[in-house]
């Protein structure tokens, strides 16, 4: 990604949690420890060639912006049963957001998936995330947090 | 006089967002069905009298333009305003939507005034709050 590109990914990401869920988003430590229940939502999408974007988060964040966006409290039970669903639906309007923005004043139709998590097994895949090329590391209201978005997948299809 | 409305999102936190939002936004609501899809969204039509539907168009099962179209077809649906709610990134799709007989959009994310503004806007005049 471009450098324009990418910052206009951590404020279209940064716009998209402060209005659904009020939680500001700061430059958080590459070298942040994991966070525990790690999440890995990712939603594959279509412009000139097919590409993920691609959220590490704690299940944590996840209850945090449930609890904001239904106005209980995060230990609610609403809000732990819907942590996976809105970590997806952030991935689904960052990446609209974000899309729509590059194809602005061009004839470009983007076309993205339906978003899909993973609970990672292996100990190292937030290093590996965190660290890998084009990831942001961030702290959104305390939870450390990584986004990126993965070039040129090839086509399944 | 207050509005009966159907939401249609695959997911169940943005379905519990709009509706506080709605109620934020002080519309006046009398009942808020729910589906996960546009084929579950079509049977909530069929079993209840709705004045409103807000449909994503992104979802698995039947997607909110497809339902759009069976509404059409069905001349006791076919009177019900639609209004899609998405974050779809394309914008020419999102042109297309006006031959599709949708009455508005709203972009995800969305505040509670973007959300009355077009909603007193839509509903229909004789029951539009005060």
């Amino acid at each position: 990604m471009l450098e324009t590109e990418s910052q206009l990914l951590v404020e279209t990401l940064a716009e998209a949690l402060e209005t659904t869920a009020f939680v500001a988003l700061m430059p958080g430590e590459p070298g942040a420890p994991a966070p525990a229940e790690l999440r890995i939502v990712s939603i594959e999408f279509t412009r000139s060639d097919k590409a993920a974007l691609e959220l590490a988060a704690p299940r944590a964040f996840g209850q945090m912006l449930s609890a904001n966006i239904l106005g209980v409290e995060p230990d609610d039970e609403a809000a732990i049963t819907g942590a996976d669903d809105v970590l997806k639906e952030v991935v689904n309007i960052t990446c609209g957001n974000l899309l729509m923005r590059l194809a602005q004043d061009t004839d470009e139709s983007p076309k993205m998936s339906l978003p899909k998590i993973n609970i990672p097994t292996d100990e190292q895949a937030w290093a590996s995330f965190a660290h890998s090329p084009g990831a942001f590391v961030l702290d959104a209201d305390g939870h450390t947090i990584a986004i990126r978005v993965k070039q040129s997948l090839k086509d399944e299809g | 006089m207050s509005y009966r409305i159907l939401i249609v999102d695959d997911s169940s936190t943005i379905r519990a967002m709009i509706k506080r939002t709605i109620t934020m936004a002080e519309i006046p609501v009398e009942a808020f069905f729910e589906a996960p899809d546009g084929r579950q969204g079509l049977q909530v039509l069929t079993e209840e009298s709705v004045d409103l539907v807000l449909a994503d168009l992104n979802m698995p099962e039947m997607n909110g333009v497809e339902m759009t179209r069976e509404m059409r077809e069905d001349p006791a649906l076919a009177g019900i305003p639609v209004v899609v709610v998405s974050a779809e990134p394309d914008v020419h799709k999102l042109e297309a939507l006006k031959k599709e007989n949708i009455r508005g959009y709203i972009r995800k994310p969305f505040t509670p005034e973007g959300v009355r503004d077009l909603l007193t806007r839509i509903l229909p005049p004789a029951v539009k709050a005060a």
